[in-house]
């Protein structure tokens, strides 16, 4: 029953097509959803997020909208969301 | 340099507390820091814990302990069971926490032992200067600089300490289960018992689990890997909540991530040792991390002890501690792991099947390893790879 090509163990999110997609969205907290567990942080490997007590702060400038903190999120708050160009 | 403390350790959950009250008590000048205002809460744990894990560096307090149960019982997808006792479920079984009053208790125990303890101070940053680390720290709108020769990152799930010293933490989404639980009154269950439903059809990836709290109040919790369901830990826990505890009050909430990865290569890096879920030290298997994470925080300790007292903070003198660990319960982490992958493998039928296959087995006598070779001998065709873990 795993997601369609997705295997266990090789799940790490964030490849070069994901960076270069970069400025078309924003990674946004639904702070009504979030549990402030942490959960999102330990799988950010571009050091983009932090959890500050009940805050989850994205740091836009690293963050390469990979989606292995939405994936993990239990409490599915994270999303993705359009930014108009400037 | 002059030194303000000897250790700095980073988050008072169990792993950080009691490294702080072990470094202390051996003499040493201990800053424990906790970036939450209450230490303990909010809880992200189920709670459960041998009463061998607490007996071995504890005398137990009855107020930390909201109920004991005599075993856990385990469902299969097609409902057979099997029954085990405390003493041979392992390390998660026996005591259920009430962890806002253990953590509590911890952090004071490191007080008492002479440790300077701080809440809502957060470490947003570390670096290596001449042979110490200076951390900065953040505390309600102040922020500062603390030297020591030795920083313990007991920071959780969400370490930091372990990047900024080069240490790759980053936990797969393969490999970290995405946790939800309900603390829930009015529910019925055998309450000397805790339950585990093991299945796909219950939990992509992981288990549902119930550990009584007392009469009629319950946690009631799932874990599953990200890379085996898109619908995320809610909505398998309200299909399962909904079908066998409908009439059920939720009366609280919790969500975590338990990296199931099954440890670091090393948890060392100069001046810096990590412990607990910063080590990535929960039990793949069961994704319990109580335990290690206190005997984690009690190397750290000792070996911090040793390197203060030949003033040698290496990386090299430091991997002391990774022998520890390693030798210890290292070993069961990676044992643990190979079974975790075999199970991920499995689908309901052999699950089943499994369960079925040693359902008559009196479990209250047997060991888990024991429990292992009886399943390998009777199924040899679907485990006959782990045997040599076992045999
Ligand atoms: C839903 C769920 C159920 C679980 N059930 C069980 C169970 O039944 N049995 C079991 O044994 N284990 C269980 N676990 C795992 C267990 O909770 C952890 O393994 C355990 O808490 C690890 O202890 P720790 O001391 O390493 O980290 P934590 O207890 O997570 O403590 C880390 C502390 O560090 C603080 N911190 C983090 N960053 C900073 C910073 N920069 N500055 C200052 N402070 C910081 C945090 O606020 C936190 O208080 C469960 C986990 C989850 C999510
Ligand atoms: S994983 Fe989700 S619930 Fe947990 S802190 Fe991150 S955003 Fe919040
Ligand atoms: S999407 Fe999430 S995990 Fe990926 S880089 Fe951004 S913050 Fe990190």
């Amino acid at each position: 029953m795993s997601v369609e090509g997705v295997e266990g163990a090789e799940g790490v999110e964030g490849t070069a097509e994901n960076a270069a997609e970069k400025r078309e969205g924003k990674l946004v907290i639904d702070r009504y959803k979030c549990a402030y567990c942490g959960a999102c942080i330990a799988v950010c490997k571009y050091d983009a997020n932090l959890l500050i007590e009940t805050f989850v702060w994205v740091d836009d400038e690293k963050c390469t909208l990979c989606k292995a903190c939405l994936r993990t999120c239990p409490m599915q708050a994270i999303e993705i969301i359009e930014v108009a160009e400037e | 340099m002059d030194y303000d403390y000897d250790v700095i350790v980073i988050g008072a959950g169990p792993g950080g507390s009691m490294a702080a009250k072990t470094a202390a008590e051996k003499g040493l000048d201990v800053l424990l820091i906790e970036k939450r205002q209450e230490i303990g809460a909010p809880v992200r744990c189920a709670e459960g814990v041998s009463r061998e894990a607490l007996e071995e560096f504890f005398e137990i307090e009855k107020s930390w302990i909201a109920k004991e149960v005599v075993g856990a019982i385990i469902y299969g997808p097609d409902g057979s069971s099997i029954r085990m006792s405390a003493k041979m479920a392992g390390n998660e079984v026996g005591f259920v926490l009430e962890r806002k009053i253990f953590d509590r208790a911890l952090a004071r125990m490191a007080a008492k032992a002479g440790a300077d303890v701080v809440v809502k101070t957060t470490a947003t940053s570390m670096r290596r200067v001449n042979d110490g680390v200076e951390v900065e720290l953040k505390r309600m709108g102040e922020s500062f600089s603390v030297r020591s020769k030795i920083v313990i990152g007991a920071d959780g799930v969400e370490s930091r300490v372990g990047k900024w010293a080069g240490i790759d933490t980053t936990v797969k989404i393969g490999e970290i289960e995405s946790c939800i639980q309900y603390l829930m009154a009015g529910i019925e269950f055998d309450a000397d018992y805790t339950h585990f439903w093991i299945g796909n059809c219950y939990a992509p990836g992981g288990y549902v689990w119930l550990f009584p709290k007392g009469e009629g109040v319950a946690n009631v919790g799932i874990g599953v890997l990200p890379t085996k369901t898109k619908k995320g830990p809610k909505y398998h826990l309200d299909s399962f909540v909904k079908e066998h505890f409908p009439e059920g009050e939720i009366i609280e909430v919790v969500a975590g991530g338990v990296p199931v990865s099954g440890g670091l290569e090393s948890a060392v890096a100069d001046n810096v040792m990590l412990v607990g879920d910063a080590a990535r030290h929960a039990d793949p298997m069961t994704g319990g991390g109580i335990a290690n994470a206190i005997k984690g925080g009690y190397f750290a300790a000792k070996v911090a002890k040793e390197a203060v007292e030949v003033n040698n903070f290496s990386k090299e003198f430091l991997k002391r501690y990774d022998d520890l660990w390693k030798n210890d319960f290292g070993e069961t982490l990676s044992r643990n792991k190979a079974i975790q992958k075999k199970i991920l493998k499995l689908d309901d039928d052999t699950l089943s099947k499994l369960i079925r296959s040693v359902s008559g087995y009196d479990l209250e006598q047997i060991s888990l390893r024991r429990l292992m070779i009886e399943l390998i001998k009777k199924n040899p065709r679907i485990l006959w790879d782990l045997r040599s873990l076992f045999m």
